[in-house]
């Protein structure tokens, strides 16, 4: 067990592929945390962020050979995935009304790795002043894609901008954000 | 999509495509461009990596949310293959180290008295809709009216938590004849019972699963499930059963189980 927590996250991949479920608790104990965060975010409900969380961890076991190390951090991918699914429920709903009412209430935590909390709100910090520090043009186009779900032409529809400008803003706006982020050493977590 | 894209086109798209906003058809071009284009592919790359910061916002996870996943794992087709490692060491990992743990249940027990509250109120109003739908449990003659009366409400994971973390409370799991577990059940004291996960597939339309306890050896049907009582929450009140029991029968349920159960599993004194 103690070599689990050793591990990185490519080598729990790896053990996972081989079936090894105890593997896939670790990465669980490592991410869940963001998974499930992020997939309340954008849907704003937490039963869908549940079922969004347990079929990205489910798929992981399933498909680890579609995590590819090269790429990026297993913790990019997971959250890729999540975020992927969350808007198509997003998308699937006929009516808004349930995220416009998020509940922001907070559950009772058991299981999430404490430590990993803390690297996480420290990455946070970094992230929240890397995003206040872009233009609200480019800020807006990204939050109204990325956190609730829009299209980029649904975006240019609710700016009341052309949708070359969206795509521009939110290509620049990353761009941004990653050099901000580089600047300030955030990186993702290896483990 | 009426043409298809050229490479400034895609590049125009990159961002938008980390963040999954663009349309499916768009999605289908710029995936079509990745798999041959090395200088784009690692531009997405970048944006995903800055995406994930982006959602790095954690939040506290449901506590059996790991049994459901557990349970997908189980019933995937694909192991795992291990049989050396129980599921308390798997639960272990996932809460943590033991010293972590332990400070988790101390932390638990004191928050333990609200949640009991919290708990009392959800019986409750368990109780309530059960006078109103006029449910009579555990009687002799048990019409089907009572049997639908069972499932009272669909609770949420708070209550499924703090039943969890009542004294006294059991676990039945429901497995298959071969072995394989479909669901997880918490019972009360009280007669309280909710479903804590399950991987049950789901029925056509006019189908649902039925939940029979087995009471002084005879099958009592104490809720009707639907037909994809995949989330967590169902409230089902019981006296305490030996045995629980789901089978599969037409949407109304039936007042006597007429086919073999899928699952059952027994009920053991804490």
């Amino acid at each position: 067990m103690d070599q689990l927590r050793d591990s990185s996250d490519a080598q729990l991949v790896v053990g996972i592929a081989r079936c090894r479920d105890d593997a896939l608790a670790e990465v669980y104990r490592r991410h869940s945390g963001a998974v499930f965060g992020l997939a309340r975010r954008v849907t704003g409900n937490h039963g869908e962020a549940e079922d969004v969380t347990q079929e990205v961890f489910v798929r992981l076991w399933n498909q680890p050979d579609r995590f590819d190390a090269d790429r990026g951090a297993l913790r990019s991918y997971l959250l890729a995935q999540t975020h992927g699914r969350a808007v198509d429920l997003v998308r699937s709903r006929s009516s808004r009304t349930e995220r416009e009412a998020r509940d922001a209430r907070r559950t009772a935590s058991e299981g999430y790795d404490l430590e990993r909390e803390v690297w996480d709100l420290a990455v946070a910090d970094q992230v929240a002043m890397a995003v206040a520090a872009l233009p609200d043009d480019e800020r807006m186009a990204i939050e109204l894609a990325y956190f609730e779900g829009h299209t980029y032409r649904e975006v240019a529809s609710l700016l009341a901008q052309p949708e070359g400008t969206i795509k521009s803003r939110i290509r620049n706006g990353l761009r941004r954000m990653k050099r901000a982020l580089s600047e300030t050493g955030v990186r993702e977590s290896e483990s | 999509m009426t043409s298809p894209l050229d490479h400034e086109e895609i590049q125009s798209l990159l961002g938008a495509f980390a963040l999954d906003a663009v349309d499916p058809d768009e999605a289908r071009a710029v995936e079509e461009h990745l798999a041959t284009c090395p200088r784009c592919r690692a531009e997405v790359d970048t944006y995903v990596e800055v995406a994930g910061a982006l959602g790095n916002s954690v939040e506290p996870v449901p506590g059996q949310l790991w049994d459901r996943i557990a349970l997908g794992v189980q019933t995937s087709g694909r192991g795992p293959v291990r049989e050396e490692l129980e599921a308390t060491d798997l639960a272990r990992i996932v809460t943590g180290n033991d010293e972590l743990a332990e400070a988790r249940r101390r932390r638990a027990k004191a928050a333990s008295s609200l949640r009991q509250r919290a708990l009392v109120v959800v019986a409750s109003a368990a109780a309530v809709l059960a006078v109103v739908f006029g449910l009579q449990l555990g009687s002799a003659n048990h019409n089907l009216d009572s049997t639908r009366a069972a499932l009272a409400a669909k609770g949420d994971g708070a209550a499924v938590t703090a039943a969890l973390q009542t004294p006294g409370h059991q676990v039945v799991d429901l497995r298959s004849t071969r072995g394989v577990r479909l669901a997880r059940f918490v019972l009360l004291p009280d007669g309280q019972g909710y479903l804590v996960s399950s991987s049950l597939s789901r029925l056509p339309r006019d189908e649902t699963y039925q939940l029979w306890g087995k009471i002084e050896g005879q099958p009592i049907s104490l809720a009707l499930l639907g037909n994809d009582p995949s989330r967590g929450g169902f409230t089902v009140a019981s006296a305490t059963p030996s045995t629980l029991m789901v089978t599969i029968e037409p949407s109304g349920g039936v007042t006597t189980p007429d086919r073999a159960p899928l699952a059952s599993g027994n009920v053991t004194r804490a």
